[in-house]
């Protein structure tokens, strides 16, 4: 039984670069989501799909950590993620309300002790998911894992942005403020 | 995107309504060959009948998911009928609201059969079927966000969904140790506008604008939603995805 094709959806696609941006780049991309480069691309057809990759830490041990190394990153990136989140919500309302956003949070970013950035997203996703639900604007996170597994299986790019793509998509439509962990199991043990 | 299940046999348990029913009807689209099982056989009829007049494949099984004579009918009968078993979604349950002070042990000893021996079961009886079947598999726990969080007068449907969680990460680990390999996740319903809920609530439309207006999206959840989240969780886009709990609540656990 053929579904009538959805429209075009418009993704912009924050942290660019790597495979795993790639990859999540061509999953939309499958899903029938057109990504923009630019705000300006948007202000035709306003925003449907954000997506915010947050870039890893290199933060240590408490007493290894400096006051600058942790806003320069934990900071830093929790203030990048809320100003896309911002300004993402801002252009998904100028096509009148409706869309998807998603975090993916740092590799294995919930197994370390001391991670008060996937922390911080995560709270920020619920906390904007519960704010944004009234406007049809869902927000979830991609925690992804890293390493070794109980699955024995690499971490690679393609079953990421699988995940990544799902959460975007009208596929997932009643799921906000949810955590999609991503990581062979290891969380399970 | 149609078709990532072709050929693909999956065991849908309560399929004769709400959640399961939704599912079966998912999973056949996108190729599977569905075991609906089920304690009506006229539902049963008609949901195969459904599945068959949109040229899917799809058996009916009666089934006391608390029996583990009936699960060894189920599986003989997909495996003799449509062959190796690849999946099993474990989705029928009981509900009933009924505060600890009026809650009986017979109660309690209901509910548990239902939601964790008749789980149990499942998840013991799916591993033997698909190792049997020689290629690695996945298996979806319908738990529900009261598994995860308590509600006032739903004790004993929260210690068993609780328990699937459980029964679900252990299922995890224990399948990826497993040759073929078998993924195991629970999916954490919240409200779902479903025969569950309306023989304990009533099905007046009031009572659904009420419960979209307590949801953070501000809807109520349909059967379909969850076929979504399921269908998702068995397939390939899942590969990575195992020992996890997917809430799709419309928001409500995240308060």
């Amino acid at each position: 039984m053929e579904r009538p094709a959805p429209p075009l959806l418009t993704a912009r696609l924050i942290g660019a670069g790597d495979d795993l941006a790639k990859a999540i780049g061509h999953a939309l991309g499958a899903d029938g989501a057109r990504l923009v480069e630019s705000p300006a691309d948007e202000d035709s057809a306003g925003l449907d799909i954000l997506v915010f990759i947050a870039p890893d830490t290199t933060i240590g041990p408490i007493a290894k950590t400096t006051a600058i190394d942790f806003s320069g990153q934990v900071g830093a990136s929790l203030r990048a993620a809320f100003l896309a989140l911002q300004t993402g919500v801002s252009s998904m309302r100028a096509k009148g309300g409706g869309g998807s956003v998603v975090f993916v949070a740092p590799p294995a970013g919930q197994r370390r002790a001391f991670d008060a950035l996937t922390q911080g997203l995560r709270l920020m996703t619920k906390a904007a998911a519960l704010e944004l639900g009234p406007e049809k604007i869902r927000v979830n996170i991609v925690l992804p894992g890293s390493g070794e597994n109980p699955l024995g299986r690499p971490y690679m790019p393609a079953d990421i942005a699988a995940v990544v793509a799902f959460a975007a998509s009208g596929r997932s439509r009643f799921m906000t403020g949810a955590d999609l962990v991503i990581d062979g199991g290891a969380l399970a043990r | 995107m149609t078709g990532g299940l072709k050929d693909r046999v999956v065991v849908v348990t309560g399929a004769t309504k709400g959640i399961g029913r939704e599912t079966a009807k998912l999973l056949a689209r996108e190729g599977a060959k569905v075991a609906c099982t089920g304690r009506d056989a006229a539902d049963g009829a008609s949901v195969v009948a459904e599945i068959t007049a949109e040229g899917g494949k799809a058996i009916f099984v009666p089934h006391d998911i608390a029996s583990e004579t009936d699960w060894r009918t189920v599986m003989a009968r997909a495996e003799a009928e449509l062959g190796g078993v690849y999946g099993v979604v474990n989705n029928a349950g009981a509900f009933f609201v009924r505060p600890l002070a009026d809650t009986t042990e017979a109660d309690f000893q209901g509910i548990y059969d239902v939601n964790v021996q008749g789980a149990f079961l499942g998840l013991k009886l799916g591993f033997e079927a698909i190792a049997r079947a020689g290629a690695p598999g996945a298996i979806v726990n319908v738990s529900s966000l009261m598994g995860q969080v308590g509600f006032p007068g739903a004790i004993a449907y929260c210690a068993t969904k609780g328990a699937v969680t459980g029964l679900t990460k252990t299922a995890a680990v224990e399948g990826a140790a497993m040759r073929p390999q078998v993924r195991v996740n629970s999916l954490h319903p919240g409200v779902i506008w479903t025969p569950m809920i309306t023989s304990q609530f009533g099905d007046d439309p009031a009572l659904a604008d009420a419960f979209a207006d307590d949801t953070p999206l501000k809807m109520i959840g349909l059967p379909q939603y969850m076929a979504d989240a399921i269908l998702f969780l068995i397939g390939d886009e899942a590969a990575m995805v195992t020992g996890v709990e997917l809430t799709v609540d419309g928001g409500r656990g995240a308060d």
